[in-house]
């Protein structure tokens, strides 16, 4: 789904919401301003396509 | 204006024929005669420094050898722990934390070497920028011209070096922090494999790219800064167990069968001519034709993007709940974002990362340097917002680092050269190589330093600063 096809400030409060960061209403036009941006950068990425064996590379050493 | 090197001062130091402490006096003296109008630093240490001159005066009268940074005045972005200092990095909501009770691996190395350290520098909030626009401690102004940005989010540490206060500098890079200000102030920095140098000690912002990296006027000194912060740290639980590989530069060097590419595609298109001419003068003089492509560069970018507002984000969660309003506005808006992003997006730019990285292995079998702009265009004014790149209106913040971000994803290491045409604002080329290969890129930018098409200018800004006070 493109950002344009959804609502990314619904989905900022709601998101905000459930993991209890909350938005003061005098920040929240430049947060959700942000969140599109991050969406917009992120469309591509969320379509290419990675093989199933491709695992990230944390480094923890245990 | 000529600057005495860190190399020539360590020299004359260890063989007595200058003091410390005299050199440390005049790096005071040049603070206080320069730094007003810049607002590089914002924490002095001038006491330490001089009890650490007057220290390393007395090994030098005792026939101990002092080391290689002998009397070499240093200071560090001020998200390095400074013993007895709080670690502000760049923020006001941690000024009521505790002074550091020990010094940050980086700077204890620097002051076991015989380094003297004359303070702290400005950056970014919490590393989050590449414009040192701060609104706790206000901006870090370009030594050569005072009306534009030093970069960021390591502008005091370019700045510093730029305008001849201190010959080495600290800083940190996680999408661009040292690579940014070092090409807008034209001075040399190293954005070190990620890994290779301990991080221990500088306050953290993407545990996933952070690295720690010297700034400095010569290749000489980038060498000497740079090998003097090699060395295993088993408190760093990033850095890597590799040998030290220290620098040597030849004393005539050259660039041997070295396979010198130039990045096209994304390193290009929307480069302003300044850029574009900037690289062409380096590959000019490196015989570099070849154009190498990395595959999804975009992707790299948009990744490090998400990844850095997450890993941000969990960083500030705290203070992002209880006191929002006292982070700088531009940091807390990003970090609110990316608190709120999606775990599937995360971790799909984490695995792209490794999609990424082995895209880029592949390169490197066939080239041994590619070289790229460091930025899309010279330092923008301050405060300004947008900027044109390629036919469209952008946001200056967002998109500075449009060339750094895709390298310092997978962690390669970078040096910056500047390049400076007559009166034009400086220029920085990233000098890039496969990871562990620090080596290649010294031997390609000494190679360019002795022909003279690198160097870091002396800024017009600066009036004629006290010199050093000889006793030879």
């Amino acid at each position: 789904m493109s950002v344009k096809q959804f609502d990314v400030a619904a989905f900022a409060r709601l998101s905000a919401e459930a993991v209890q960061l909350p938005i003061p209403p005098e920040f929240e036009a430049g947060v959700i301003g942000n969140l599109e941006r991050l969406f917009e950068l992120a469309e591509p990425l969320a379509s290419f396509v990675l093989d199933d064996e491709i695992e990230p590379a944390p480094v923890f050493q245990p | 204006m000529k600057f005495d090197t860190a190399c020539d001062l360590a020299a004359q130091v260890r063989t007595g024929k200058i003091l410390a402490i005299d050199v440390a006096q005049a790096a005071i003296a040049r603070i206080d005669a320069l730094d007003g109008p810049i607002n590089a630093f914002t924490d002095h240490t001038f006491n330490r420094a001089l009890m650490s001159a007057a220290a390393i005066d007395r090994k030098v009268r005792a026939g101990i050898d002092p080391g290689p940074m002998a009397g070499v005045p240093f200071a560090v972005k001020n998200l390095f722990d400074i013993e007895g200092l709080v670690t502000r990095a760049g923020s006001k909501i941690r000024r009521t934390c505790q002074p550091a009770a020990q010094d940050a691996t980086l700077v204890a190395k620097w002051t076991d070497a015989g380094g003297v350290l004359l303070g702290a520098l400005n950056m970014d909030e919490f590393a989050y920028g590449l414009t040192t626009e701060n609104a706790h401690d206000g901006p870090t102004r370009n030594p050569h011209d005072l009306t534009r940005m030093s970069g960021g989010s390591s502008g005091g540490s370019a700045a510093a070096v730029a305008a001849g206060m201190v010959p080495i500098t600290a800083g940190s890079d996680t999408n661009g922090s040292i690579r940014v200000p070092a090409a807008f102030c034209g001075v040399f920095g190293l954005k070190p494999t990620y890994g290779r140098l301990s991080r221990r000690g500088a306050f953290p912002f993407v545990h996933s790219f952070d690295h720690v990296g010297p700034f400095a006027r010569t290749i000489g000194d980038l060498a000497l800064a740079y090998n003097t912060a090699l060395g295993d740290d088993p408190n760093d639980p990033v850095q890597s167990r590799r040998a030290e590989e220290p620098i040597v530069l030849a004393d005539t060097p050259s660039i041997g069968d070295l396979r010198i590419g130039i990045l096209d595609d994304w390193f290009q298109t929307n480069a302003w001519p300044e850029a574009i001419s900037a690289v062409g003068t380096i590959a000019r003089a490196l015989q570099a034709e070849r154009q190498v492509s990395l595959a999804r560069a975009d992707l790299a970018r948009a990744s490090a993007f998400i990844i850095s507002g997450a890993e941000g984000a969990m960083q500030h969660l705290g203070d992002l709940r209880r006191r929002p309003q006292d982070f700088d506005p531009t940091t807390r808006d990003r970090l609110l974002a990316g608190g709120l992003l999606p775990a599937s997006l995360i971790l799909k730019a984490q695995r792209f990362r490794t999609w990424f990285r082995a895209q880029v292995a592949e390169v490197f079998k066939s080239v041994d340097i590619v070289l790229a702009p460091a930025t899309p265009l010279s330092a923008p004014a301050l405060g300004q917002t947008s900027m044109r790149l390629g036919d469209k209106e952008v946001l200056v913040r967002p998109n500075i680092g449009i060339y750094t971000q895709p390298l310092s994803f997978i962690g390669l290491p970078v040096l910056v050269v500047p390049v400076c045409a007559p009166g034009a604002m400086p220029m920085g080329v990233q000098i890039i190589a496969a990871p562990w290969r620090e080596d290649l890129l010294f031997q390609t930018a000494h190679y360019l330093e002795r022909l003279g098409i690198t160097q870091a200018m002396s800024p017009k800004s600066v009036g004629s600063p006290p010199s050093q006070n000889r006793i030879d």
